[in-house]
């Protein structure tokens, strides 16, 4: 079942105030909805199939959310020798899982450049593309 | 009681922010133009290179010697990151003075009585956050 966001209107009544107006709400914002910490939140965009088993596909809008604590196997964006990767955080294993088909967990190494940037706490697919250039 | 929270080579730290392939590098910002060096980050300070105000074809061949990351000006990235680091900052007092794109002054009043865990370690707390939520390193 489909669940709206139900958004109050208004009557536009002439000449007599609408009973409606004092339940107006203010029209629906995105950033209010999905983000918790704005000054701490950035929007990446994934790249490669290997989340797929958490419901993130290729070109599917990220928010990234640095000011969270860490729980085992959040989602999260990390800092992995110079490149930014989304995988699902083990920490007791000390290792980076992957949901995709047939991409085995990357146990990390001493020597590696690792730090978690930060946790998805949402991920948007794109029906359509986007029609503004980024 | 005022702290001053002030980040490192701004200009730099920010180019890393969304480039993690450049955080253990040297980088160096030119001003508009690329005339002149204007920031230069804690490793390229350590390396001896990039410093402030030399016009850049006067140190261009030193700096690619040194594998120096180059970057041009980029205010908004700078502005963002600004408002970001400002707005973090603000939640650990009172009164909050925007001194310039990377230093504010946070008020604590005349007479602030120290926080429980004492001032060293609220800076410590401000330091730390901002790093957390904004990846931009600072003084406090």
């Amino acid at each position: 079942m489909l669940k709206f966001i139900p958004i109050k209107a208004v009557a536009g009544i002439v000449g007599f105030e609408s009973p409606a107006a004092e339940y107006t709400q203010l029209s629906l914002d995105l950033d209010q909805l999905l983000i918790d910490h704005p000054s701490a939140t950035y929007i990446g965009i994934a790249d490669g199939d290997s989340m797929v088993g958490d419901g993130i596909f290729s070109g599917d809008l990220l928010i990234v959310d640095r000011a969270l604590e860490i729980k085992d196997h959040d989602v999260v964006v990390a800092n992995l020798n110079g490149v930014f990767v989304c995988k699902k955080i083990n920490k007791s294993k000390r290792c980076l899982m992957s949901s995709g088909d047939n991409v085995p967990p990357y146990f990390l190494q001493e020597g590696d450049i690792f730090q978690v940037e930060g946790i998805v706490t949402r991920s948007i697919r794109l029906h359509r593309p986007f029609t503004k250039s980024l | 009681m005022y702290a001053l929270c002030d980040v490192n080579s701004m200009y730099a730290n920010c180019e890393k922010v969304f480039d993690p392939s450049i955080r253990n590098k040297p980088v160096v910002v030119l001003t508009n133009n690329d005339g002149c060096i204007c920031a230069a980050c804690g490793i390229a300070k350590r390396l001896g290179i990039g410093k402030k105000f030399l016009p850049y074809f006067q140190v261009k061949k030193e700096l690619a010697a040194a594998g120096a990351i180059i970057r041009s000006s980029n205010y908004e990235l700078y502005a963002d990151l600004s408002q970001r680091m400002m707005d973090t900052c603000a939640r650990f007092a009172p009164d909050i003075n925007v001194y310039s794109i990377d230093e504010c002054f946070l008020y604590y009043g005349k007479q602030a009585k120290a926080p429980a865990l004492g001032w060293e370690a609220l800076a410590a707390q401000i330091r730390h956050t901002v790093w957390r939520e904004v990846r931009l390193p600072i003084c406090c």
